[in-house]
C-alpha cells in the first residue's frame, strides 16, 4: 500500500507538441502511468476516508488519474502534479457524494429484482471494525480528518489550504484541533 | 519566590499549535529558531512536542491499518488509460468523422488482432461473433458438470462515468433460483438498461441472451478481436455498432470480451443513448465460484425450492417491459443535478476568488451542461480557475487569457476605456491641509482600493441572491451549505472591507460638517446601494472621480455610509437584502 519510494514525481507535465502526436501521447501515457504509480495508494487512502468505500475510493482514484492524462492531452500545463491530483480527486469524490445525496432523495423506494440494503448482521461488522480501528480518528470532525489525511501523506499546509479550498490559517486551527483530539484519545487509550 | 518560579514566570511556553507548526516545519524562520531555542531551554515544552509527535505516529499507526487494499487492485488502471488513449486520439477530428474513425481503427484493430493470434497461436480459424457466443455458451453449459445441484456465484463491477457499484448474484441452476444482492442505485438504472434491450439483468454477462439482442438488431458493423486481460489472459472481443437510429435507452454499441482459455465471459462495455447524452456501462466479473448448493447458506434463496418451470416456459424471453413503464430511477433528479453542478461551478470559482468581477460567466447549454466561459488575465490564473474547475461532472471549460485576446483587433479598441482622468489635486488634500503630499496618496491607494473591493463582494453577495433566494429554489443539502458559505465568506469580507475604509477614513471626521445638508434617507437605502454610494463617494474624494462641488458634504455623507454600513454589517448575514427590489 506505499508508494514508491525514492522516486521523484515531475515537477510539472505538459504536452510535448515537437513529436509527433503518437510519439508524445505514448510518452505521456507512460509518465502518467508513472504518477499513477507513486500517488494511487496516498490518494486511495484519501478517497477511502472521505467516501467510506473501498470500491469507490479505488474507481476515483483511477479516473482522477485518467483526467491528469486528457487534461495534459488536450494541452494544458499542470504544475504541481501531487497538488492537483488531489485537488482534482478529492472534487470528484464532492461530486460523487452530491450524487448519492441526489441518488437518495430520488431513489425509488423498492426495487423489483435487486436487494439494496446490506443485512443486519453485515451493517454490524462493519460498524465493528470501524469503530475498532479507527476509535481515536473518528473524534476528528470531517473538515480536521480531511486535513490529517492529507498532512499524513505528506502535503504542507498551503497544499491542503489549496486542495480543500481553505484559508492556510484555517488548515493550521484545524491540524491544530486535529491533534489535540488525537492526543487526548491516545492517552485515554 | 525562588530563582525557578522566576524564570518560570519569565519565559513564555509554546502553545500546542505553536508546536505543531514547528514540528511541521510551517513557522517563520525566525519563530522557527526562537521556538528552537525555547525548546532548548524548557522540559515541559519538549515533553508536550514529545507527547504530540507520539500521538501522531500512533494515530498515523492505526490509520495506516484502518485501509482495506483496493477491491480489484491496481491491474485494470494501464487498461482504462489506454483506452482513454485511444478514445482521445480516435474522437479528436470531432464527431463529424467519428464514425468512420471508428470503422478505421476497428479495421486496424482487427488486422492487429489476426496478427497477433496468428503470432501468438499459429493459424487458427476466424471465429465469427456467432460462433464465439455459441462456443461460449456451450462452455457454460458444461462449465458445472460434476458437481450435484450447482450453484454459480459472480460478483460483479459496474462502472458508469465516476459511478461504481457491485452486484453479487448466487444462480441455483438445478431450481432455476437466482439471488441478487446490489448496494447501489446505479446497479437498479444497468439493471433497466439491460431489461430494456432484451438482456437479463440476473445474467449480465450471458452469450446467450448478448446473441439474442445481437440478432435482434440491425447490425452495422461487426468485429471480432483478439486482446488480453491485465492479468495476461487471451480474450476475444465481439464488438457491435447498430445501425439503427439511437433511441433514448438503446444500446447502439457493445462489446462482449470471452476469456479464450476457458470460453468464460469475464466482461462487456455497453454504449446506450439517454436523454442528457451517451451513457456508457463497463461491467466486469471481478470473482465467480461454482459450488454445490448444500455448501451454500442456505438464508441466500431464502425461499423453499420450487419445482422446475416447465422447458417451454424456461426457454421463452420473459416479457420485456419497454423503459417508459420501468420505475423512473431519478423523476426529478436531471433537473436538480443541472441545478447542483452549475452551483458546483459557482462555488469552485468562488474558492478560486474567481467571483469578484473577473470576467467570468457559467452557461447552461442546450445539450444540459455547464460551461464556464470567460478571461483570465494569465495563463496562470487561468490554470488556477480550470484546477478548481476540474472534477466537476457536467462542467465544460472555456478559459481564455488576456495575451490571447490581445491578438484579435477588438481588444485594442476596448484598452481606451482603461485610461481614467484623475484631479490634479485631489478633493481629500483640501480637507486635510495638514497631511503631507505622500500620507494623502497611500490613503488615497487603499481607500480606493478598499471600496472597490468591497464593492466587487457587494456584487457577489446581489448575484448570489438573485440566483438562490428564489422561494422556490430546491437545493441539496451539500448545496445549501455551499450557498451558506458563499455568502458568510462574502459578508465577512464585506464586513472586514467596510471596517478598514471607516478607519481609513476616520480622521476625515473632524473636516465634515456635524450636519448634512443632503436629506438624510438611510432608512431607504437598501445595503447594496449603500455600498455603491460609498464606493462612489470613495472615488470621488480620493480620486477626484468626479471631483464633488463640495467635498466637506460628501465626506459627511461618506461617513454615514460607513457608519451604516458597519451597524449593518454586524448583524446575522440576510442575503435576501441585496436582491433587487
Amino acid at each position: 500500500m506505499r508508494s514508491a519510494i525514492g522516486a521523484a514525481l515531475p515537477d510539472e507535465l505538459v504536452l510535448d507538441r515537437e513529436s509527433s502526436s503518437t510519439a508524445s501521447c505514448e510518452r505521456m501515457e507512460q509518465t502518467v502511468t508513472e504518477v499513477f504509480v507513486m500517488l494511487r495508494d496516498p490518494v486511495y487512502r484519501y478517497l477511502s476516508t472521505m467516501l467510506h468505500n473501498p470500491a469507490e475510493a479505488e474507481d476515483l482514484t483511477q479516473e482522477a488519474f485518467l483526467r491528469l492524462f486528457t487534461d495534459v492531452r488536450r494541452g494544458r500545463r499542470v504544475g504541481n502534479v501531487r497538488r492537483w491530483v488531489f485537488r482534482v480527486a478529492h472534487n470528484l469524490g464532492i461530486d460523487l457524494i452530491r450524487r448519492r445525496q441526489a441518488d437518495d432523495r430520488t431513489a425509488p423506494v423498492q426495487y423489483s429484482v435487486y436487494d439494496l440494503s446490506p443485512s443486519a448482521e453485515e451493517s454490524l461488522i462493519e460498524k465493528e471494525n470501524s469503530s475498532m480501528r479507527n476509535a481515536v480518528l473518528d473524534r476528528l470532525s470531517v473538515q480536521e480528518r480531511l486535513c490529517f489525511e492529507l498532512r499524513a501523506e505528506g502535503l504542507r499546509y498551503r497544499e491542503i489550504a489549496e486542495v480543500l479550498a481553505l484559508r492556510i490559517p484555517t488548515v493550521q486551527t484545524l491540524l491544530g484541533r486535529a491533534v489535540k483530539k488525537i492526543s487526548g484519545g491516545c492517552h485515554e487509550l | 519566590m525562588n530563582y525557578r518560579e522566576t524564570w518560570l514566570r519569565q519565559i513564555r511556553h509554546l502553545a500546542s499549535e505553536e508546536i505543531l507548526l514547528f514540528l511541521d516545519g510551517e513557522l517563520s524562520s525566525r519563530r522557527h529558531r526562537a521556538a528552537a531555542r525555547h525548546l532548548e531551554g524548557c522540559w515541559p515544552c519538549r515533553l508536550r512536542r514529545d507527547q504530540i509527535q507520539n500521538s501522531i505516529s500512533e494515530a498515523l499507526e492505526t490509520r495506516l491499518a484502518s485501509f482495506d487494499s483496493p477491491p480489484a487492485g491496481w491491474d485494470e488502471f494501464p487498461r482504462r488509460l489506454h483506452r482513454v488513449t485511444t478514445q482521445e486520439v480516435c474522437e479528436r477530428p470531432g464527431p463529424s468523422l467519428r464514425r468512420s474513425t471508428v470503422i478505421r481503427f476497428s479495421a486496424v484493430a482487427a488486422a492487429a488482432a489476426a496478427f497477433c493470434v496468428w503470432l501468438i497461436r499459429g493459424p487458427v480459424e476466424q471465429l465469427s461473433a456467432k460462433e464465439v457466443l455459441q462456443r461460449t455458451e456451450q462452455s457454460e453449459s458444461t462449465r458445472a458438470v460434476g458437481i450435484a445441484s450447482p450453484v454459480v456465484y459472480q460478483k460483479l463491477r459496474v462502472r458508469r462515468q465516476g459511478a461504481s457499484a457491485e452486484i453479487e448474484i448466487w444462480r441455483d441452476r438445478e431450481n432455476g433460483r437466482t439471488h441478487t444482492r446490489a448496494k447501489h442505485p446505479l446497479t437498479a438504472e444497468f439493471a433497466a438498461v439491460l431489461t430494456a434491450n432484451s438482456l437479463d439483468p440476473e445474467q449480465p454477462l450471458s452469450p446467450a441472451r448478448f446473441e439474442h439482442w445481437l440478432n435482434a438488431i440491425e447490425n452495422d458493423e461487426q468485429a471480432v478481436n483478439m486482446s488480453r486481460l491485465d492479468d495476461g489472459s487471451e480474450t476475444v472481443v465481439v464488438r457491435t455498432l447498430s445501425a439503427e437510429p439511437h433511441r433514448e435507452g438503446k444500446i447502439f454499441e457493445a462489446q462482449f470480451v470471452v476469456r479464450t482459455a476457458d470460453w468464460h465471459p469475464v466482461a462487456e462495455t455497453l454504449r446506450v443513448q439517454h436523454r442528457d447524452g451517451v451513457r456508457e456501462y463497463d461491467v466486469r466479473e471481478v470473482e465467480t465460484t461454482l459450488a454445490a448448493l448444500e455448501s451454500i447458506d442456505p438464508a441466500i434463496f431464502g425461499t423453499p425450492i420450487v419445482p422446475e418451470p416447465h422447458p417451454a416456459l424456461a426457454s421463452q424471453p420473459r416479457e420485456i417491459a419497454p423503459l417508459a413503464s420501468l420505475p423512473e430511477v431519478k423523476p426529478t433528479g436531471d433537473a436538480l443535478v443541472l441545478e447542483d453542478a452549475e452551483l458546483r461551478a459557482w462555488f469552485a470559482l468562488h474558492q478560486a476568488k474567481a467571483c469578484l468581477g473577473e470576467p467570468i460567466e457559467v452557461l447552461r447549454s442546450v445539450e444540459g451542461r455547464i460551461l464556464v466561459r470567460g478571461l483570465a488575465e494569465s495563463a496562470a490564473r487561468r490554470d488556477e480557475i480550470a484546477t478548481a474547475l476540474s472534477g466537476l461532472g457536467l462542467v465544460d471549460i472555456e478559459l481564455t487569457t488576456l495575451q490571447e485576446m490581445s491578438a484579435s483587433p477588438a481588444a485594442a479598441s476596448d484598452s481606451a476605456d482603461a485610461i481614467r482622468v484623475v484631479a490634479a489635486k485631489l478633493p481629500v488634500e483640501s480637507l486635510l491641509p495638514e497631511w503631507d503630499k505622500k500620507r494623502i496618496s497611500q490613503m488615497a491607494d487603499t481607500a480606493v482600493s478598499e471600496a472597490d473591493a468591497a464593492l466587487a463582494e457587494a456584487w457577489a453577495l446581489r448575484r448570489l441572491a438573485e440566483r438562490y433566494t428564489s422561494p422556490d429554489a430546491q437545493f441539496l443539502p451539500l448545496d445549501g451549505m455551499a450557498i451558506e458559505t458563499m455568502q458568510r465568506e462574502h459578508w465577512q469580507a464585506l464586513a472586514s472591507r467596510v471596517s478598514k475604509l471607516a478607519a481609513i477614513v476616520a480622521p476625515m471626521r473632524e473636516a465634515a460638517p456635524t450636519k448634512s445638508t443632503e436629506p438624510q434617507d438611510s432608512s431607504e437605502m437598501r445595503p447594496f446601494l449603500a455600498i455603491r454610494q460609498t464606493q462612489e463617494l470613495v472615488h470621488a474624494l480620493f480620486a477626484g472621480d468626479p471631483v464633488p462641488p463640495q467635498p466637506a458634504e460628501a465626506t459627511t455623507r461618506l461617513l454615514q455610509r460607513v457608519s451604516q454600513l458597519i451597524d449593518w454589517l454586524n448583524q446575522p448575514p440576510r442575503l435576501t437584502e441585496f436582491r433587487y427590489q
